[in-house]
């Protein structure tokens, strides 16, 4: 059985016991068009993170709080916008709204993570959502990322205003996306499923002019 | 404008009409010490309309050069600016042009579907299979003919649709429950874990504002459906009321649309087909219509839904979107004996429409209440707590038995498909503007009734089954039409139950 009722709600496990070929919301746009190689001379580096575990967290952050550090060893960011990693950078968790939290796992981890934190969360109300298959995590990197940003997103994204540690969810050309800075070097962008290939475009067109790369 | 007073004693002598720069006004410009053309244009604001200048500078510059005693050319023009100078539409939306110039929405099973030739219907901002063209003797079918065979192929064998669009939300908490017998109109108590069930959903107005299915998956556990196009506002909607007025029920939403990719496959083979592939156990007693079981697919752990927007035998399969590709390939392999149908858009509205399901949105325009369109059914009067539309619907207005109401029309020609939109009269004779009845909601030829056939909401309708009414045309013919029920297949619901 893939689903399992934990208490009153049904957890499910998405993924097949044998090997099957997967599909990221970026496939379509790999497999049909255009994947300029990264190079010395790339200004901007554009690499896809597939097949991470997302979770939605949704409760009150003194609820989950306690839960979250003994699951995934990461202090709830209580503040707006925050975003916190782990020792490893493999988990974070990012607060979206008052009661509303992205987490991000190491792929086929979020069934396990997702139980973890129902077993320690015991009756108290919140919930829990897998959105695995509907997002994929995009990581710019190099000097003009920000300049590609700037041209993007009407969000002010200068180093004082967007320090390490931030997230947000914002406008991005004319859809919307979770855009966070995990280190200084990196930026991470959280797409949703179906504008993948929309988003993918504008970000190649707008960092043409940085000959943009694709990392594999 | 010459005047034998001096400019100062005259009376106003305007040079620029839009903004009302007058020639004592550039005078003092230049006794003011303003050389150059272009402070006198900013002293002045003379040549700043949308004219740049074009109607009355030249008249100023003149001025300006008599002032200063120069002549016309010594004292030049200011830059003519946009608009006066074309400005292209580029300049002012930036890269937001061709395929950058609104988001394109894509599926898990979009390159399939461009792979296989579909043509695609804008849904929103998503790209939805419209109907896919098979080359039928060296030549492209078309949509006429597609449709056709494709909506003959789920009444007789086996076809699928990619239904990943239509919005999905997850509920959970203790009040999950509650909270849905608040905002859908039917009841909500009793639906037990395994079971699906539709329901409609009102503005507080009382007129239909969305629908769908929601499943429950445990006590406290619910999938909800929304239409395709209605997602976003449903979430929204879910959110204002659950913030604003019921902040004490203990529930959280929260959108799964693009996690889940949605393969419904249905036709009276969709069972044969499908039980190649999975280990549920589809027997029509363990698994019956309005169930949902979990097992897998292709080897792909799956929730299958057996809802039906066709009226036949179906199953909507559930998997993790970046399976999608997988499941949906294996079950073409499997198909292919059963000639497995792909299907778009045009062909599921032919087939709801024989079965008289409405799509909100189309047979509905924000001024239909469920009751207008004979679904008490789905209507909980007694329900303990109220919902909202509840109170709406005991208004005077809303309790009118002459109010549009939900009926099927059939052409007397059964050739004639009846247009969209289309009005209906009672006398085709009256002269114009003649007493309107209502209009055409949906209209489609049907190959399997092999006749064209509407939907339609009229005054009274329901008290006017059988009744013979006209739809005038602008060409001056008038297609006569009987008032028919809106289930023009199977009124008894047996196919989707076998």
């Amino acid at each position: 059985m893939s689903d399992i009722t934990y208490g009153k709600v049904a957890t499910f496990n998405t993924h097949p016991d044998t090997s099957i070929p997967m599909e990221s919301p970026l496939s379509v746009a790999f497999n049909t068009g255009s994947v300029p190689a990264a190079t010395s001379g790339s200004r901007v580096l554009f690499k896809e993170q597939a097949f991470l575990g997302h979770l939605i967290l949704r409760g009150g952050a003194i609820v989950l709080d306690e839960a979250v550090r003994k699951v995934l060893g990461i202090s709830l960011p209580g503040q707006p916008l925050g975003l916190a990693l782990d020792a490893s950078g493999e988990c974070s968790v990012q607060w979206l709204s008052p009661d509303e939290w992205l987490v991000i796992v190491p792929g086929g981890e979020e069934l396990d993570v997702e139980q973890r934190l129902r077993d320690a969360l015991g009756d108290a109300h919140y919930a829990i959502v897998d959105v695995s298959g509907g997002q994929t995590l995009v990581e710019l990197s190099g000097e003009k990322a920000r300049e590609l940003l700037m041209k993007s997103t009407p969000y002010d994204v200068h180093p004082e205003a967007f320090p390490v540690g931030k997230g947000v969810t914002t406008v991005f050309a004319k859809a919307n996306l979770i855009l966070r800075r995990p280190t200084e070097e990196r930026w991470e962008l959280v797409l949703r499923r179906s504008f993948a290939d929309y988003l993918y475009r504008w970000i190649l067109d707008a960092g043409a002019e940085y000959a943009i790369g694709v990392e594999e | 404008m010459p005047h034998e007073k001096p400019t100062l004693r005259a009376p106003k002598q305007f040079v620029d009409m839009q903004n009302d720069v007058t020639a004592a006004a550039i005078e003092l410009a230049t006794r003011e010490g303003f050389e150059s053309i272009e402070h006198v244009k900013r002293y002045t604001a003379m040549g700043f309309g949308t004219d740049q200048g074009k109607l009355g500078n030249i008249n100023g510059m003149a001025i300006a050069a008599r002032c200063l005693g120069k002549s016309i050319p010594e004292v030049g023009t200011t830059v003519f600016r946009p608009n006066y100078t074309p400005v292209t539409f580029g300049a002012i939306v930036g890269r937001h042009c061709r395929e950058l110039f609104d988001p394109e929405r894509y599926t898990a099973l979009h390159q399939w579907h461009v792979e296989n030739g579909a043509e695609f219907e804008d849904v929103g901002q998503w790209k939805r299979p419209w109907y896919f063209p098979r080359k039928v003797n060296g030549k492209l079918e078309t949509m006429d003919e597609a449709v056709a065979r494709e909506s003959l192929a789920v009444r007789t064998g086996v076809g699928i649709l990619d239904a990943s669009t239509l919005g999905k939300i997850d509920i959970q908490g203790p009040d999950a429950r509650e909270f849905l017998g608040r905002v859908y109109t039917n009841k909500w108590a009793k639906l037990a874990p395994g079971r699906v069930r539709y329901g409609l959903m009102c503005k507080d107005d009382g007129m239909l504002m969305d629908d769908g299915t929601t499943s429950c998956l445990g006590e406290n556990h619910f999938l909800m459906t929304t239409t395709t196009g209605g997602a976003a506002g449903v979430m929204e909607w879910l959110e204002l009321w659950h913030q604003t007025e019921w902040p004490e029920l203990q529930v959280y939403f929260t959108s799964v649309t693009d996690h889940w990719a949605t393969m419904t496959v249905t036709g009276p083979d969709a069972r044969k087909l499908l039980s190649e592939i999975t280990d549920i156990d589809l027997d029509k007693e363990q698994f019956k219509f309005m169930d949902w079981r979990n097992g897998k697919v292709a080897d792909v752990p799956a929730r299958v839904f057996r809802i039906s927007f066709t009226g036949e035998l179906a199953y909507e399969i559930n998997v993790q979107a970046n399976y999608a590709m997988h499941v949906w390939k294996t079950l073409f392999e499997h198909g292919k004996k059963y000639d497995l149908t792909p299907y778009g858009t045009e062909t599921m509205h032919v087939l709801r429409a024989e079965k008289g399901l409405i799509i909100a949105g189309q047979d509905t325009d924000g001024s239909v209440t469920p009751e207008d369109l004979g679904m008490f059914w789905a209507i909980g009067y007694d329900k303990p707590f109220s919902w909202i539309g509840k109170r709406a619907l005991t208004r005077p207005d809303t309790a009118r038995k002459d109010r549009k109401q939900f009926v099927g029309l059939k052409p007397v020609d059964p050739k004639v498909v009846l247009e969209e939109g289309a009005h209906i009269v009672v006398d085709k004779d009256q002269p114009i503007p003649m007493d309107m009845l209502g209009h055409v909601t949906s209209s489609y030829y049907s190959p399997n009734l092999e006749s064209g056939f509407a939907l339609a909401v009229i005054k009274g309708g329901r008290d006017r089954m059988g009744e013979k009414l006209y739809v005038p045309m602008p060409d001056g013919q008038a297609h006569e039409v009987e008032v028919v029920s809106p289930v023009f297949i199977d009124p008894k619901g047996e196919r989707q139950h076998v």
